[in-house]
């Protein structure tokens, strides 16, 4: 009987421990095929693999790292929209401060990688929040810098980037001379000058060609104004042969055209100028906040 | 004893149906086929699609009806409808694939097709199944402008099947529609702008083009008759301006005829695009 009792009890616990063992080896199996896949570079059928752990797994924590892992794969095909959404899945795990901290990371990643610069900055407040003692979040500081910098919020940008200089240098005269760097850059002089495209178009309702002028573009300013003139020039000698109805339609008909172009051309170029300037100043302020992270690489 | 036998005997159950569940690793990965599908990962569920191996019948009918259904949302309707014609009687999935895929063919243009996949459904015991054979029929009658054929199924319109009621409602809308299209001809159109330039055009149903015409073309008049009254037939301004205005008075005599045929092409267009989604919603109402 007691014997009976043994054979069944050892029977129950090698099936139940196998039976676990085999489980988790599974689990272990389905991660290395996904990772062998993503380091072979088939991140589509890695990013599958993730999503197949990810919905067979009851583990939230295997879910949330099969999730992050897919996001990885996604990434790299440049598909951070998806990536976005399906890590949104995991951001009610909080059973691993890390893997959250992560998520969120790689959520606001995502977001400023998409253009969706105000959901990052909100995500990036969130993690200062809830993570801001967590040594990982000094990896952050790069995309918060970069995330005001896209946004031309200059001083935070700044704040963000003395904030980086100060975690990143490896000794005070490097910091330093950082520092002196930041400081001309974000320097009010050579932020960019913006200019207004109401004034640029204002102008050319009074001043032909002034608008094109003020936005930047004297050429243009004076293609436009002689245009203007030629065609009055042209009203003008119609007139003088008697040729009233042609002048009126044909002249008065291309100065309209001018005219009425002139404006909406200065207003278009004035915003032309900011898009350009502003796009310089910010690649100016991205590389100089990517020269600091390098530094974390060469330490 | 007796409570340690039960244990044993249940625990082997327990292990008997996990190791079942394994073996229906086909199930499996269709759950995960159905997971894809509603995330929109459509690329996704293809591919896991294409490495399934169906070990039965009714396995294949699976598979062919998850094809067809990945491509229809995909917008591939033709090879959409070369999976879900294949989806044989006896799968539960028969009567949605076949009507998905004759409406395909519908939308393709290919509404002989579509009758042959809707002849499947003559002898159908189901009344909603009939009713919405007989929907689709109407529907297909109006898209080939076959009004005879369309006024015999829509007297079978009841009203009674609320997936389809009111569009059995804007399938009789459509029809007075099409029915009551003014006819124009393209030479009246021609005629009347060569009158007053412009006039065809509000005749083909285009007033701002008309508008727009004869602006241009009665602004070139005026230059060229100043031309003429001020510098006589032989000034080369009066000459090249009426040349120009010539060029451009053909022009829009060639344009209100086009007009009226292009105005027509539009309506059919839209009308068309109408019917065809009247007879997509009854279809996710009944299939969803």
């Amino acid at each position: 009987m007691k014997l009976i009792s043994v054979f069944y009890l050892t029977c129950i616990f090698l099936c139940g421990t196998f039976s676990l063992k085999a489980k988790c080896q599974l689990k272990k199996d389905f991660f290395h095929v996904a990772d062998s896949l993503f380091i072979e570079g088939k991140y589509f059928e890695s990013a599958l693999a993730y999503e197949r752990i990810y919905f067979f797994s009851d583990d939230p924590e295997i879910r949330t790292r099969a999730n992050l892992a897919r996001a990885r794969a996604l990434k790299q095909t440049g598909e951070f929209s998806r990536a976005r959404n399906d890590l949104q899945r995991s951001l009610n795990f909080r059973g691993n401060p890390d893997l959250h901290y992560q998520v969120m990371y790689e959520i606001a990643f995502c977001d400023y990688m998409t253009g969706n610069y105000a959901s990052a900055l909100s995500v990036l407040k969130q993690m200062e929040h809830f993570y801001g003692d967590l040594p990982a979040w000094n990896d952050a500081m790069v995309l918060y810098a970069l995330v005001y910098i896209m946004m031309e919020n200059w001083q935070d940008a700044f704040d963000k980037t003395l904030e980086l200089i100060e975690l990143r240098s490896p000794d005070v005269l490097k910091a330093d001379s950082l520092i002196v760097k930041a400081m001309a850059l974000y320097c009010e002089c050579r932020q960019p000058l913006i200019k207004s495209a109401k004034k640029a178009s204002n102008l050319s309702t009074f001043i032909p060609g002034a608008g094109q002028v003020y936005a930047g573009y004297p050429g243009k300013g004076l293609i436009n104004a002689s245009s203007q003139l030629l065609s009055l020039g042209v009203t003008g000698i119609m007139v003088y042969h008697n040729l009233y109805i042609s002048g009126f339609i044909i002249g008065l008909g291309m100065f309209q055209s001018f005219y009425f172009g002139g404006i909406k051309q200065a207003a278009y170029l004035a915003n032309q100028f900011n898009l350009e300037e502003t796009l310089y100043y910010k690649t100016l302020l991205k590389d100089f906040i990517l020269e600091i992270d390098n530094l974390k690489v060469h330490e | 004893m007796k409570n340690l036998h039960i244990l044993f005997v249940l625990f082997f159950i327990n292990i008997q149906l996990v190791n079942g569940q394994s073996d229906s690793s086909f199930h499996l990965e269709i759950r995960f086929v159905n997971h894809l599908i509603s995330r929109g990962s459509y690329n996704e569920a293809s591919f896991v699609l294409e490495g399934i191996k169906p070990e039965s019948m009714s396995q294949e009918d699976s598979l062919n009806f998850l094809n067809g259904w990945v491509l229809y949302t995909q917008k591939d309707l033709a090879a959409s409808v070369f999976y879900l014609s294949k989806v044989r009687t006896e799968s539960s999935f028969y009567e949605k694939s076949t009507f998905f895929a004759a409406y395909n063919f519908a939308y393709l243009n290919q509404t002989d097709s579509s009758r042959n996949l809707l002849n499947r459904f003559s002898e159908s015991e189901s009344n909603t199944i009939r009713a919405m054979e007989n929907f689709q029929r109407a529907g297909i009658s109006l898209l080939d402008r076959q009004f005879d054929d369309y006024l015999g199924y829509s007297s079978s319109f009841t009203g009674a099947f609320g997936v389809m009621a009111r569009e059995e409602a804007k399938f009789n809308e459509y029809y007075e529609r099409i029915k009551n299209y003014p006819k124009r001809s393209p030479v009246i159109a021609g005629l009347m702008s060569a009158a007053v330039p412009g006039l065809g055009k509000i005749y083909a149903g285009k007033p701002a083009e008309a508008i727009s015409g004869f602006l241009y073309v009665g602004a070139m008049m005026a230059t060229t008759y100043d031309f003429y009254n001020r510098q006589g037939l032989k000034s080369p301004f009066f000459i090249i301006s009426a040349g120009l205005t010539s060029i451009f008075y053909i022009g829009n005599i060639w344009g209100s005829a086009v007009a009226v045929n292009r105005t027509k092409q539009e309506f059919n267009y839209e009308i068309d695009q109408r019917i065809l989604l009247d007879m997509h919603i009854p279809l996710r109402n009944l299939f969803p």
